[in-house]
């Protein structure tokens, strides 16, 4: 089974001959029935004319039947064949017992005879089958005489001659059925060829190459290509996220790296304590402000499309939102900000953790830095219209004006005239995130009109996409 | 205190050292998985600062064979973000505390500091907060010296909340702490113990926030 299934050519074969070997049987069958049938129809012809031939030379005699045998009559059964001839006539007067008159004897009767014409019988007499017509015969006389003729002969010819014609059917037949094989072998060979080229194609390919496929090829080929392209725009998308990322953090990471190093090398040169004090807190405020790039760098990185691919395991939305939060009160409460939450009931997502723990965090984080000092944050998790998953984070700072909103989510954009050490990542790590759990993420008002209000809405049921 | 430090940079080793040194703390830093073990067998540590990415052997692993010597000496996971929640969240490592990289210096001392008030092998079973003292083993709690008066629960979720403190505690795990799985005692029980123990211990100093939907606070002295 493990073969066929492995061979397209032996499988083709496999559905195309076991039919037509079936459909030949039965033919086999059925052909030998007719022909056979055919032959019984001539044959019968030549042993009811001799059969008419005796029963005309039949007279009376007296008192009993006698019998002219003519030569003809038994002549016109030779064939030539060897076959062998018998004959058997015999009378019945009134209710009485029959009565032998010429022949074989012991030749077997027909089961029932009729009045008008042959009737035909098959018996097995001396070792041999044997095929014979009987005729009754009504002798004028008081009371009447039934005389009955029987004429036999041996089935070798028509045996033979069935065989023969059934064989020479059956061999054509047969003749077809092979050539149909080789035509299956060679045809599928043949069809395969665009498979095969298709196949040299993806080997020769260099490992960057990564265009489409041809479209030069059967139909039936036609999904597999395009499937086959579709997973290639993949791997290309995420390699392009993969180089803009690399190219991003080079550049982002070599100007605060480059600053640290320039007040490194001025605090050395410093010989006075207080200004040597001072020069070293700035470097620690850098390297604070460098190593939360590198965090939010690599938050993004994990977030976006890559070889590694999304964990999606059954989370607690409420409880991961719940953790999250209370994780940032310090954080929040350093910047004298009213970080709280609402939500009770569970709410289950698909998922990352992780991911969604760097989204809320950035969120949260976001709210805290530009909101409001001595603001209320609050984080809730639910559902929304329709019952989907949602979480959202609202502040009631400044907000975002409705233009900027679409370029917040881009990375490493602020907003002209942001003061604080942010890097410009925050939101496109959301984004990034939301984007892999299939969520979107909307920026709205704040309640009242004021402040800001991140919605980030999951599907219904729907699985993240691995997109 | 003694502490054993083992990290593999060191650069972050020296600091580390260096920063426990000065408080007054005897510090031996390994680099290594090996040696970490060794030390962890043979000396008798009152907290340990494990990075989990060692050279050697894991530092799950180092943690996995202390605890597997039924040791109960306090474990700081130090660990680059991530890795956080990617190899420890959901292993029950045996750990007593996680911090990720980059941290600060502060946020590492005061942690370990928590651990070492926590750790069963010291001296003293004393809570200390502000002006506030409270005596786990004798169930007394001082301001400035002179007892206060607070019952049971309430020194319940005193002793909950200076366990944790700067750090949210919730409203669920105080009412675990208060009450029996089987008690008829609603949430809202744990706000009016809340509410008594505040109007007690303010006058010494301790500030409990109420954190809206989260739980409560208490904020660090």
């Amino acid at each position: 089974m493990r073969a066929w299934r492995a061979s397209l050519r032996s499988r083709l074969l496999a559905w195309v001959l076991v039919p037509i070997l079936a459909v030949w049987a039965v033919d086999a069958v059925l052909t030998y029935d007719a022909v056979k049938r055919s032959i019984n129809v001539a044959y019968d012809r030549t042993l009811s004319a001799s059969a008419l031939a005796i029963s005309e030379h039949v007279t009376l005699g007296a008192g009993e039947p006698i019998v002219d045998l003519p030569p003809i009559a038994l002549e016109m059964l030779d064939t030539g064949d060897q076959e062998r001839v018998f004959y058997r006539v015999s009378y019945r007067t009134g209710a009485g017992a029959d009565a032998f008159v010429t022949g074989y004897e012991d030749m077997p009767l027909a089961a029932s005879t009729q009045r008008n014409g042959a009737t035909f019988f098959e018996a097995s007499y001396r070792g041999e089958p044997i095929r014979g017509a009987a005729l009754q015969l009504d002798l004028p006389s008081e009371p009447p005489t039934t005389v009955l003729v029987e004429v036999a002969e041996t089935l070798r010819a028509p045996s033979a001659t069935t065989r023969r014609l059934v064989a020479e059917a059956l061999g054509l037949e047969a003749a077809l059925i092979a050539l149909t094989a080789v035509l299956v072998w060679f045809g599928v060979a043949r069809g395969l060829r665009p498979l095969l080229a298709l196949s040299g194609e993806v080997s020769r390919r260099s490992p960057a190459d990564l265009t489409p496929l041809g479209a030069d090829v059967p139909r039936e080929v036609r999904p597999l290509v395009a499937a086959t392209n579709g997973f290639m725009q993949r791997v290309r998308d995420a390699i392009a996220a993969q180089r803009r990322f690399v190219a991003d953090a080079s550049h982002q990471l070599r100007t605060p790296l480059a600053v640290l190093r320039a007040e490194a090398d001025a605090a050395l040169r410093q010989e006075d304590p207080a200004a040597l004090r001072a020069a070293v807190a700035r470097l620690a405020g850098h390297s604070e402000a460098t190593s939360h790039l590198a965090s939010q760098l690599l938050a993004l990185a994990r977030a976006e499309p890559g070889p590694h691919g999304a964990a999606t395991e059954p989370l607690d939305l409420t409880g991961i939102a719940r953790d999250a939060a209370a994780a940032l009160v310090p954080g929040a409460l350093a910047r004298s900000v009213d970080l709280g939450f609402e939500g009770e009931e569970p709410v289950t997502i698909r998922g990352d953790a992780v991911l969604v723990r760097e989204l809320i965090g950035n969120l949260v984080d976001n709210a805290v830095r530009y909101g409001r000092a001595g603001g209320r944050v609050t984080v809730s998790a639910g559902r929304g219209d329709g019952g989907a998953p949602r979480l959202a984070v609202e502040d009631d700072g400044p907000g975002i004006p409705p233009p900027e909103r679409e370029r917040v989510l881009e990375r490493f954009y602020r907003i002209p005239g942001t003061t604080g050490d942010g890097c410009g990542l925050g939101l496109a790590i959301v984004s990034e995130a939301a984007r892999r759990h299939g969520a979107t993420v909307h920026l709205l008002d704040g309640a009242e009109g004021h402040g800001l209000r991140v919605e980030v809405r999951f599907g219904a049921n729907a699985p993240p996409s691995q997109a | 205190m003694r502490i054993l430090v083992v990290e593999d940079s060191v650069a972050l080793s020296r600091t580390i050292s260096e920063a426990f040194r000065a408080k007054g703390h005897a510090v031996d830093a390994v680099s290594g998985g090996d040696d970490a073990d060794a030390a962890l067998r043979t000396q008798p540590y009152d907290v340990v600062i494990l990075d989990l990415g060692l050279p050697d052997i894991d530092g799950t692993e180092v943690l996995r064979r202390l605890r597997a010597r039924r040791s109960r000496v306090p474990v700081l996971v130090l660990t680059a973000r991530g890795e956080l929640q990617d190899r420890v969240a959901g292993l029950n490592l045996g750990a007593d505390d996680y911090l990720a990289k980059p941290f600060a210096l502060e946020e590492l001392e005061a942690r370990a500091a928590a651990l070492m008030r926590r750790g069963v092998g010291g001296s003293e079973a004393v809570l200390a907060h502000g002006r506030l003292r409270l005596d786990t083993a004798a169930r007394i709690a001082t301001a400035d010296g002179a007892p206060l008066e607070l019952t049971r629960r309430e020194l319940a979720v005193l002793e909950a909340l200076l366990l944790r403190t700067g750090q949210v505690v919730s409203k669920q795990a105080l009412f675990e702490t208060l009450f029996d799985v089987d008690s008829e005692a609603g949430l809202n029980a744990v706000e009016i113990y809340v509410h008594r123990l505040r109007k007690k211990v303010e006058p010494a100093g301790l500030r409990i926030r109420t954190i809206r939907g989260l739980g409560y606070l208490l904020e660090a002295p």
